[in-house]
C-alpha cells in the first residue's frame, strides 16, 4: 500500500511510518498541512492518514479541499481525546474514518487496511460468499454447505461486517463502531460474546472454524486454515 | 496592586452628596424667587392701595373745603413718622408743601427719585411711588410712599436665603462625612477582603455580611461565591488527588510487571505475556483519562449545537440488546420496556452511553443471576428512563456521594472501572435538562433519570 501520513508529531509519525514499512508499505510522512495537501494532490496514494490539528491548514479543510477536487483518496483522520466533536466534523467533511489518539498500531493498521480494500461505493453486492459460507443481503439468510443457519439481527449484522472484510483483520473497536453504533468503550465484553454466539452457531458441527481470533489485535473471517 | 484606591472625589457616596446639595440648593433658590416675587408684589399693592385712599381722602377734603385745608393736613402729615409724603403746587407750578420732589403735570402712576436723605444708613439713591392727581382748581397732588422697606424686605429674604444655603452646605459636608463613614468605609473593606482572596488567602470573607442593608446583602452573596469557588477548588484538589491515586496503582503495577520481564523473562513467550499485561494497564490509565476528560466536554455543554431527534426506544432497544448475551451468559434476565414513539432532543452517542453506563453498572454490582429491568415511560411531566435492578443496592446515606466523581463504595478500589460511571451519567443527564435520581428498588437499586417532556 502506498500511504500518505501528515502529522506534525514528529515521534508519532516516525512510529507510524517505521510500523508501515516494516510490513513492506510505502510510507510517506508530511508535517505541515500545505505540503500534505500537495503531496496527494501530485501522486495517487491508496489511504491518507490526517492529524486533525495540523499546522497552517487544519486537517477539515485539507480533507474538503481534496474532496472539492474530486480526489477520493480514502481517509483516515487521527484526532484527539478532548475532541469528541471531531468524529462527526470529520465525516461531514469527506473523511473516511477517524481513530482517537492514543492508539495501537495494530488498531491503525487494521482500520487502513479496511480502507484501503473497501470496493467502490456504486458496486451493488447482494451477496456474499466465504469458502461454504454464504450470506444473502436480500433474503437476509446465511447458508453453511448448503444448511441454513438462524441468525438473530444483530448476529447478521456482526458476520456482514466479518465477510466484507473477509481476510483482513476487524479490530474490537471496528465492531463496536459499525455494528452495534457504539462510539465509546464499554467494559463488557459485547463483541466478545457475539463472537462466540455467532462462532456456536456457524461452526458447530463443521470442521473448519472462519472466524478466527487474533490475540491482541483482533478477528479475521478467512477461508483457509 | 490591581486596584486604585478611590479618591474621596470619585466616591459614589461624593458624587451622590453633590448631586443632593445641588438639588437643596435649586429648590431654595426656586422657593427663594417665589417668596422674593410674592413679598414684592404684595407689598406695592398695599402702598398703591394706601396712596389711593390718600389720594382719594385729600381730593374730597378739597372738593368740600378748598386748598387751605389740605396745605395744612400735608403739612401736619410731614411729623407723622411712616406716613406717606405728599407735594402740592399750585396751579401756575409754584411749590405749596410737601416733600416729595417736583413731577411732571401728567394724571397717574410715577415713579420718582427722591434725593438723598440725611438719616445716615440711608444713603444711595432711593425710589419712591406716587400718585399724580390735578385738582379741580389746577393745582396738583401727588401722594407717595419711598420703596425703601421693599428693598429691605427684599435684601432681608436675600440674606436669609444666603445663610439657608451655607447651611444646606454645611450639612451636606457632614453628611458627605458621615457617609464615608458608614458606607465607603464598608466598601474598602470588601476591597481589602477581595484582595486578600486574589493574593490566594481563600478563607477570607467580606466583612459585614451581618447588616441588613444592601450592602449587607452584596457581602453575603460574594461570601456564597467565594464559598461556591472555595468548594470547586477543594473539589478540583480532591480530583487531582483522586486522578494520581488511580493512576498510581496501574502504573506502580505496570513498572514492577515491567521490571520483573526485564529480569526474570526468558523467552519470547514470556515476553509477549509480559507486554500484553502492560498494554491492558495503559488501557486501564487511558480509559480513566478519557473518562475524566469526556466529563469534562459534557459539563461545557459544548455538545447541544449538535442535538438532533432521537428515538429513545430505538436507542434503547440497540443498547440493551447489545448487553442481552453478556447478561444472558451470567445467568441474568434484562428485559426493557419501552413506549414506542417517544422522541427527545440530544445527543444520540451520549444517551446510548447513558443507557450504556447504567446497565453496566448494574451488571458489575449486583451478583450473577440478578434481574436487571430498563424502562422508558411517559410520564405526565416528564420522559423516564429507568434503570433497576434486584441486588443489594446502595445505602440511602451513599447515594449523593456515588454520583460524585470516583466514588467507590468498597474503598478498597478494586473491582474494575474508573468510578465516574454515574458521575458521567449525572453529567449527560444534565446537558439534557435531565435530573438523575437513585431510588430503592426494594430490593435492589433504581436509577431514575428525568427528561423534561418534548
Amino acid at each position: 500500500m502506498k500511504i500518505l501520513l501528515v502529522e506534525d508529531d514528529s515521534d508519532l509519525a516516525a512510529y507510524i511510518s517505521a510500523g508501515f514499512r516494516e510490513l513492506g508499505h510505502v510510507c510517506e510522512h508530511r508535517t505541515s498541512g500545505k505540503d500534505g495537501l500537495f503531496a496527494a494532490m501530485e501522486a495517487a496514494f491508496d489511504v491518507l492518514v490526517l492529524d486533525r490539528m495540523l499546522p497552517g491548514l487544519d486537517g477539515l479543510s485539507l480533507v474538503k479541499a481534496l474532496r472539492a477536487a474530486q480526489i477520493r483518496t480514502p481517509t483516515l483522520f487521527l484526532t484527539n481525546v478532548s475532541g469528541i466533536d471531531d468524529r462527526v466534523e470529520g465525516l461531514r467533511a469527506g473523511a473516511d474514518d477517524y481513530l482517537q489518539k492514543p492508539f495501537a498500531f495494530s488498531e491503525l493498521l487494521a482500520r487502513i487496511e479496511a480502507l484501503a480494500r473497501r470496493p467502490p461505493l456504486d458496486q451493488e453486492i447482494t451477496k456474499l460468499a466465504v469458502a461454504d459460507l454464504e450470506l444473502d443481503l436480500i433474503r437476509r439468510t446465511v447458508h453453511r454447505a448448503g444448511k441454513s443457519i438462524d441468525l438473530q439481527p444483530r448476529e447478521f449484522r456482526l458476520l456482514e461486517y466479518l465477510m466484507r472484510h473477509e481476510g483482513q483483520i476487524v479490530t474490537r473497536t471496528m465492531l463496536l463502531e459499525h455494528v452495534w453504533d457504539f462510539h465509546f468503550d464499554p467494559c463488557t465484553n459485547i463483541v466478545e460474546t457475539h463472537l462466540s454466539r455467532l462462532r456456536s452457531k456457524m461452526d458447530r458441527g463443521f470442521d473448519k472454524e472462519l472466524i478466527k481470533t487474533l490475540r491482541g489485535s483482533g478477528y479475521s473471517l478467512r477461508a483457509s486454515a | 496592586m490591581l486596584q486604585q484606591k478611590p479618591r474621596t472625589f470619585s466616591t459614589v457616596g461624593f458624587r451622590l452628596i453633590v448631586l443632593t446639595t445641588l438639588m437643596s440648593i435649586a429648590s431654595v433658590t426656586v422657593m427663594a424667587l417665589t417668596v422674593l416675587y410674592d413679598v414684592q408684589s404684595t407689598l406695592v399693592d398695599q402702598i398703591e392701595e394706601r396712596i389711593e385712599d390718600s389720594t382719594r381722602f385729600l381730593a374730597a377734603e378739597y372738593a368740600s373745603e378748598g386748598i387751605k385745608p389740605l396745605i395744612e393736613i400735608v403739612k401736619r402729615q410731614a411729623n407723622v413718622v411712616g406716613a406717606l409724603e405728599y407735594r402740592l403746587e399750585s396751579p401756575a407750578g409754584d411749590y405749596l408743601t410737601g416733600s416729595l420732589p417736583h413731577a411732571a403735570r401728567l394724571d397717574g402712576w410715577i415713579r420718582i427719585k427722591l434725593p438723598p436723605d440725611n438719616v445716615p444708613g440711608n444713603a444711595g439713591n432711593k425710589t419712591a411711588l406716587a400718585y399724580v392727581t390735578i385738582l379741580s382748581g389746577g393745582e396738583l397732588l401727588i401722594v407717595g410712599a419711598s420703596l425703601a422697606p421693599i428693598a429691605q424686605a427684599k435684601q432681608a429674604i436675600i440674606n436669609a436665603v444666603v445663610i439657608a444655603i451655607s447651611m444646606v452646605f454645611g450639612v451636606s459636608l457632614i453628611g458627605a462625612l458621615i457617609l464615608r463613614r458608614l458606607f465607603s468605609r464598608r466598601i474598602e473593606a470588601m476591597a481589602v477582603a477581595a484582595r486578600g482572596v486574589m493574593a490566594g488567602d481563600l478563607t477570607r470573607r467580606i466583612p459585614g455580611s451581618e447588616a441588613r442593608d444592601e450592602l449587607g446583602s452584596l457581602a453575603s452573596v460574594f461570601n456564597h461565591m467565594l464559598d461556591r469557588i472555595s468548594a470547586l477548588i477543594d473539589l478540583n484538589r480532591q480530583i487531582g488527588a483522586d486522578i494520581a491515586h488511580d493512576l498510581r496503582s496501574p502504573l506502580s503495577h505496570l513498572l514492577r510487571r515491567l521490571d520483573e520481564a526485564h529480569a526474570h523473562a526468558k523467552s519470547v513467550k514470556d515476553y509477549e505475556a509480559a507486554t500484553e499485561a502492560a498494554i491492558a494497564d495503559v488501557n486501564q490509565v487511558l480509559s480513566t483519562f478519557n473518562a475524566i476528560l469526556r466529563i469534562a466536554q459534557v459539563e461545557t455543554g459544548s455538545r447541544r449545537s449538535a442535538f438532533e431527534p432521537v428515538d429513545l426506544h430505538e436507542l434503547a432497544d440497540g443498547v440493551v440488546d447489545a448487553f442481552l448475551l453478556a447478561a444472558q451468559d451470567e445467568g441474568r434476565v434484562l428485559t426493557l420496556k419501552a413506549e414506542p414513539g417517544i422522541v427527545i432532543q440530544g445527543d444520540r452517542q451520549l444517551l446510548m452511553q447513558l443507557l450504556a453506563n447504567l446497565i453496566e453498572n448494574a451488571l458489575r454490582h449486583t451478583p450473577a443471576g440478578t434481574r436487571i429491568d430498563c424502562a422508558i415511560e411517559r410520564s405526565p411531566s416528564h420522559v423516564v428512563l429507568t434503570v433497576a435492578d434486584r441486588g443489594p443496592g446502595i445505602p440511602a446515606a451513599d447515594r449523593d456521594r456515588v454520583l460524585e466523581r470516583f466514588a467507590r463504595l468498597d474503598r478498597s478500589r478494586s473491582t474494575p472501572g474508573s468510578g465516574l460511571g454515574l458521575t458521567l451519567c449525572a453529567a449527560i443527564a444534565e446537558l439534557h435538562d435531565g435530573a438523575i435520581h437513585l431510588g430503592d428498588n426494594d430490593p435492589g437499586l433504581k436509577v431514575t433519570i428525568e427528561f423534561p417532556k418534548p
